[in-house]
């Protein structure tokens, strides 16, 4: 009788475990909840105190208004470091939506069941390195004259270049790193979606005649565009927060070629002890990922397909 | 008779769509028909879909390769003795295998404490974060409260947050706690896994209230009912959410990079990179033994688990 609790209110005799549930509901929620407080709420609200005060933690804060604010059309850092992360993410997103797409489309292909295994294995793998493991091995394998990378670039008859010591080619370096880790997750998403697309559509179209191309063009890449959606967003946020490679394997560097968001966020508030002007990066990094979040979505709803079968 | 043309064809299209197992099944038995013997199955061997769908298999072979040759590369460096580290061209079948390395490793730092933080922090978190997860998904699913929606939005808004956006105030509230370099405040803040209420609430709202019922008609209590009919029926979803939850605290490394200063205390990937970083170049196969202690037993285990893995995953993509 539990099972109609709003309908139950009018009966009486049926109203007793129904006000009886809130103190139970309560004390199971406690635990998750206490917690959230402590580890979500305080510190959503204290990022908006601490963006108003001057603290270095070890002296008392005191109230600075909107200096730290004011202090963003200034610093001379801040243009760079978010053109470094708009291209590092829109480099990998591109490449994670390509890659991840085909490498799926491949897989859900290959006949024999061995190879799929293999390649499914290998593609996620990576995935589930952690990301400083990543970081460190990457430093060694893109490293100019040691590295195995570089060594088989040349051997194919490339001109490699000095991947984490150059201005110019240090993002990229660290967008090969980044793809290399985390194309098993968007890999896995392309996957499910696959699955999901009935045998019977391409059956009929191929019947009737339809090349493999458009079989693609016209079945499978609108049926996939919810997966290519999440993909996208996922990866796109993902890139946002980008934090390990720059700091293992650049440590932002050259000069501040490869500082991220992130980097640049902690770097202001555990290594120069801004921690006002730190929240405020921080603020306005929610700021942008929240935008383009929005209008992901917003132009997603003119492409996505949301299937109905 | 001389209609089978008309399946052969059939078939024929449907080996080209190169879709399911199923289908090659089927236009295999239908090419093997005995009834026509000069249909030529030995000339037709060779046909244009099965090159390209054999030349498919060999690329993504060669992928496969491809994307484990780093770890592979790092375990050679392992065994090799210090003369013979980073070889070029590199080295794949190492002649002089040592384990020097790994001495080195388990001696002169101290991994093996490192390790055993780094499996003390996951496993609490795995457990403590299925407990919390289970208690409160319950109290959404099934229990009539105010404030009920309200409550479970606000848990939403956190995933779409990311979390190291907070580094500064949580840090600030850890110190206040006095946590800072301690594991427990890897552990803490780990505890409550938003995805996994969300996961385990959607789960529990398929299983039938008729259960409940009855058990409740048997005098059960509410932790009666999780314990012995919401915990095993969603057994996978929960497993699920405690791989998910353990991978990613087993390799995280921005938390403990911002809370644990001592040596002795922090987690093994960030001891490595300590140890990289600080000693300049020095016990550099001490680096590649620990990377490959961390490695293989993830690839291990990712085979063993894979399917769980793997929809796990998926879960969590999707919930952010």
């Amino acid at each position: 009788m539990l099972s109609a609790p709003t309908k139950a209110r009018s009966k009486p005799k049926r109203a007793r475990p129904t006000r009886r549930q809130p103190l139970i509901a309560y004390l199971l929620l406690s635990p998750a909840l206490v917690l959230y407080i402590a580890f979500v709420g305080i510190p959503v609200v204290g990022i908006v105190v601490i963006s108003f005060v001057q603290w270095d933690l070890i002296s008392p804060p005191h109230f600075v208004g909107f200096a730290n604010y004011r202090h963003l059309v200034h610093d001379n850092q801040l243009g760079r470091t978010l053109a470094n992360t708009f291209l590092f993410d829109i480099m990998t997103t591109t490449l994670h939506v390509i890659l991840g797409m085909g490498l799926a489309l491949g897989v859900t292909t290959i006949r024999s069941r061995v190879v799929r295994y293999w390649a499914r294995t290998a593609i996620v793998t990576p995935f589930l390195l952690s990301a400083g493991v990543v970081a460190l091995v990457w430093s060694y394998l893109l490293a100019d004259e040691t590295g195995p990378f570089n060594y088989y670039l040349r051997k194919i008859g490339l001109q490699p270049p000095n991947w984490l010591a150059s201005g110019t080619w240090s993002l990229p370096g660290l967008v090969i790193i980044d793809v290399w880790a985390t194309i098993g997750f968007t890999f896995i998403i392309f996957l499910v979606g696959l699955q999901g697309i009935p045998d019977e559509l391409h059956e009929a179209a191929s019947i009737d005649g339809a090349s493999a191309s458009s079989r693609f063009r016209y079945i499978t890449l609108p049926l996939l565009s919810t997966s290519t959606f999440i993909a996208s967003v996922v990866a796109f946020i993902g890139a946002f927060e980008i934090f390990t490679w720059p700091l293992v394997d650049t440590n932002g560097g050259p000069g501040i070629a490869t500082q991220t968001v992130l980097l640049y966020i902690y770097r202001e508030a555990f290594q120069n002890y801004l921690f006002g002007y730190s929240a405020v990066v921080s603020l306005l990094n929610v700021v942008i990922l929240v935008s383009f979040v929005i209008v992901m979505s917003l132009v997603a709803r003119r492409w996505v397909h949301y299937e109905r079968v | 008779m001389s209609a089978s043309n008309l399946p052969a064809r059939a078939a024929e299209n449907l080996r080209a769509a190169g879709r399911s197992e199923d289908t090659e099944r089927r236009s295999v038995a239908s090419t093997a028909v005995p009834a026509e013997p000069h249909a030529g199955y030995r000339r037709r061997f060779w046909t244009r879909a099965r090159i390209l769908r054999t030349a498919l298999a060999v690329v993504f072979v060669v992928v496969g390769i491809l994307m484990l040759a780093p770890v592979a590369w790092v375990v050679v460096q392992s065994v090799e003795p210090a003369s013979q580290q980073f070889e070029v061209p590199p080295v794949w079948f190492p002649h002089d295998m040592t384990l020097q390395s790994y001495r080195t490793l388990f001696t002169d730092v101290p991994f093996v404490m490192n390790v055993l933080n780094s499996l003390l922090v996951t496993t609490s978190v795995v457990v403590g974060a299925a407990i919390t997860s289970v208690l409160a998904a319950y109290a959404f699913a099934r229990l009539e409260f105010r404030g009920r929606e309200a409550l479970f939005v606000l848990f939403l808004a956190a995933l779409t947050l990311p979390s190291q956006v907070e580094a500064v105030p949580e840090f600030v509230v850890v110190k206040y706690l006095h946590l800072l370099n301690t594991q427990a405040s890897l552990v803490f803040p780990a505890l409550v896994q938003v995805f996994g209420i969300f996961l385990l609430r959607q789960h529990f709202r398929t299983i039938p209230k008729d259960l409940e019922d009855s058990a409740t008609i048997d005098g059960a209590g509410h932790l009666a009912i999780i314990r012995h009919v919401m915990i095993p029926l969603s057994w996978p979803a929960i497993s699920a959410v405690m791989i998910i939850t353990g991978q990613y605290i087993w390799n995280d490394f921005f938390w403990p990079n911002l809370f644990i200063i001592s040596e002795g205390r922090t987690t093994a990937p960030l001891a490595l990179y300590t140890l990289q970083a600080s000693q300049g170049g020095g016990p550099i196969g001490a680096v590649f033994a620990g990377l490959s202690v961390l490695c293989v037993p993830m690839v291990i285990g990712f085979i063993v688990f894979q399917r769980r893995l793997m929809a796990g995953i998926g879960y969590r993509g999707v919930s952010r």
